[in-house]
């Protein structure tokens, strides 16, 4: 039993809940627009207990729990969506707050026991299931050519796939290089997914539309609220950064795969570019709300966890980072709008993020299916996929594929207790 | 006609779908940031706003309901939830100007969204 990371998950429900319970913050980017119409009592703790849980228990129980389970590391929605949910429909603060740490506090132990579970199974599939993110690792790095063909050209789209491809090939052929005396490899994919970046962030440089601002100034009063919250924000950045520098937590799939492989730089540079998806989403939900986001511009706290060398500088640079956020919002609300070529590229990245998942998560969950199973599993991936196509998605579309797989892992354990299954 | 895109996901993927059932050309559509999209509408220079996100409601109607006001948007299909004729019909006969739905049912929403607002 692990009481650090427990009292660490404790504290992070528990604040979460509080900064929700007082309106200060909210994790779902969905509930923050109705956040206003709470403050007003125009809606009730009640309802909203039906609002913040009809929105998030899909992220929860389809995307998070799917992919915590596969990777070992604990998808961040799992607490910080529980915590919305806890602090706008318990009404009394303490309550709230107590329920959220012990909440928070019981994931990590609930996990592990799932993980023991696991060994105590005649057919094990752990490890089959921790394979549903590999492709994901290779396939993220597609995401700046998609997002440069859905927002420039076909042509320009091409461009940057075959600069990706360079860059990888040449990396995997000068591999390992020697640098102060010490063999080093690059990573092949933290290359290519950059060179990508570079042609996104050239193409979008060179848009020379300029939107007005006039959105904003509607928003001061908003942006005011959020900056007297600033000293409870800041407690909350430096969690979070705590949290991901024991390399616990994951803001998305994407990271979790790739922390779950040990790959600690590859993701951090996607929590870093994820920051930049989510801002647009953050700023304008923020500005429309006066409520300011748990987890920042989504991501960038955990990728500052990740590349502190110990927990008190990730508290140092998580609490820093939140605080720039707070005092920059209406600044960087203004220059979104000004630029509006950037602005789409963080909606692009998004779109493109989230269609890689779609098809990686999808592979990965009927190579899995196929190791816990071979054969049996990748028809019951294909035919479970499809049937939640055909049913109008009650799971989301990338989290249909491994929660299949798990499904084949639990039918496989039933196949070999009764004896259909024999157990190599 | 004139529906413009906001919202802040799968933007090309609507316009492909307004424009390929567009009832001989009398629904036209053009894409913008949310905020833009939504200024558009309010001041009548378009009709009606349409946004995706994951979830429906934040990044798919966050501007509209900073800039139209709450009762003029509304959710038609949220994360794990179908769009609905019901649900649709209902905003509509509310007098709704904005509709978010996640990333997922663009095809499955706007085949509502056009049969009810055409």
């Amino acid at each position: 039993m692990d009481f650090l990371k427990m009292a660490i998950f404790a504290l992070m429900g528990g604040y979460a809940t509080f900064l929700a319970n007082r309106t200060i913050a909210v994790y779902h980017d969905g509930l923050r627009p109705m956040m206003p119409e709470f403050i007003n009592g125009n809606i009730s703790h009640r309802e909203m207990l039906g609002i913040s849980f009809a929105i998030s228990i899909g992220f929860i129980t389809g995307f998070a729990m799917p992919i915590t389970l596969a990777t070992g590391i604990i998808v961040v929605h799992i607490i910080l969506l529980t915590a919305d949910i806890i602090g706008v429909s318990v009404r009394n603060t303490i309550v709230a707050v107590a329920l959220g740490a012990l909440w928070g506090g019981a994931v990590p132990v609930l996990l592990d026991s799932i993980i023991a579970l696991f060994g105590m199974l005649p057919v094990n599939f752990l490890d089959a299931l921790a394979a549903v993110g590999d492709p994901i690792t290779y396939a993220f790095v597609a995401f700046p050519a998609l997002a440069v063909a859905y927002q420039f050209d076909k042509v320009k789209g091409l461009v940057t796939f075959g600069i990706s491809l360079l860059g990888r090939i040449v990396v995997e052929f000068v591999n390992p290089v020697m640098i102060a005396g010490n063999e080093v490899s690059l990573s092949a994919e933290g290359i290519a997914m950059l060179c990508g970046m570079i042609c996104l962030i050239v193409f979008a440089a060179l848009d020379k539309s300029r939107g007005d601002d006039s959105g904003n100034n509607l928003f001061a009063d908003n942006v005011k609220r959020i900056r007297g919250n600033i000293k409870w924000l800041i407690p909350m950045g430096a969690i979070i950064s705590v949290a991901a520098s024991y390399q616990w937590i994951a803001g998305e799939p994407i990271a979790a795969a790739l922390l779950g492989k040990g790959d600690v730089t590859s993701a951090a540079i996607v929590a870093f570019i994820q920051a930049i998806a989510f801002l647009p989403l953050v700023i304008t939900t923020a500005l429309v709300s006066g409520v300011y986001a748990t987890n920042g511009w989504c991501d960038w706290l955990e990728g500052l966890g990740y590349i502190s060398p110990n927990p008190i500088v990730a508290a140092v640079l998580g609490g820093a980072a939140m605080g720039v956020e707070v005092m920059g919002l209406d600044r960087i609300g203004k220059f979104l709008n000004r630029f509006p070529a950037l602005k789409s590229s963080g909606d692009n990245i998004r779109t493109a993020m989230t269609e890689i998942l779609e098809v990686a998560l999808l592979v990965g969950g009927i190579n899995a299916g196929n190791t816990i199973w071979g054969g049996t599993g990748i028809f019951m991936v294909v035919a479970l996929y499809l049937l939640n196509e055909a049913l109008g998605r009650p799971v989301i579309k990338m989290a249909a594929a491994p929660l299949a797989s798990i499904v084949v892992g639990v039918l496989a354990n039933i196949a070999a207790v009764i004896g259909v299954l024999p157990v190599a | 006609m004139k529906i413009a895109i906001g919202g802040q996901m799968n933007k090309r993927e609507i316009k492909s779908y307004i424009d390929g059932h567009s009832d001989g050309g009398r629904v036209t559509c053009e894409i913008f940031t949310d905020t833009e999209a939504a200024i558009k509408v309010k001041s009548g220079e378009f009709d009606y706003y349409v946004g995706a996100c994951q979830s429906g409601a934040g990044g798919a109607l966050a501007m509209a309901y900073g800039v139209l006001g709450r009762d003029k948007c509304a959710t038609v299909g949220m994360c794990g939830i179908a769009p609905k004729e019901s649900t649709v019909v209902d905003a509509v006969s509310r007098g709704c100007k904005a509709f978010g739905f996640t990333n997922e049912q663009v095809d499955s929403a706007m085949c509502l969204l056009l049969k009810h607002l055409v």
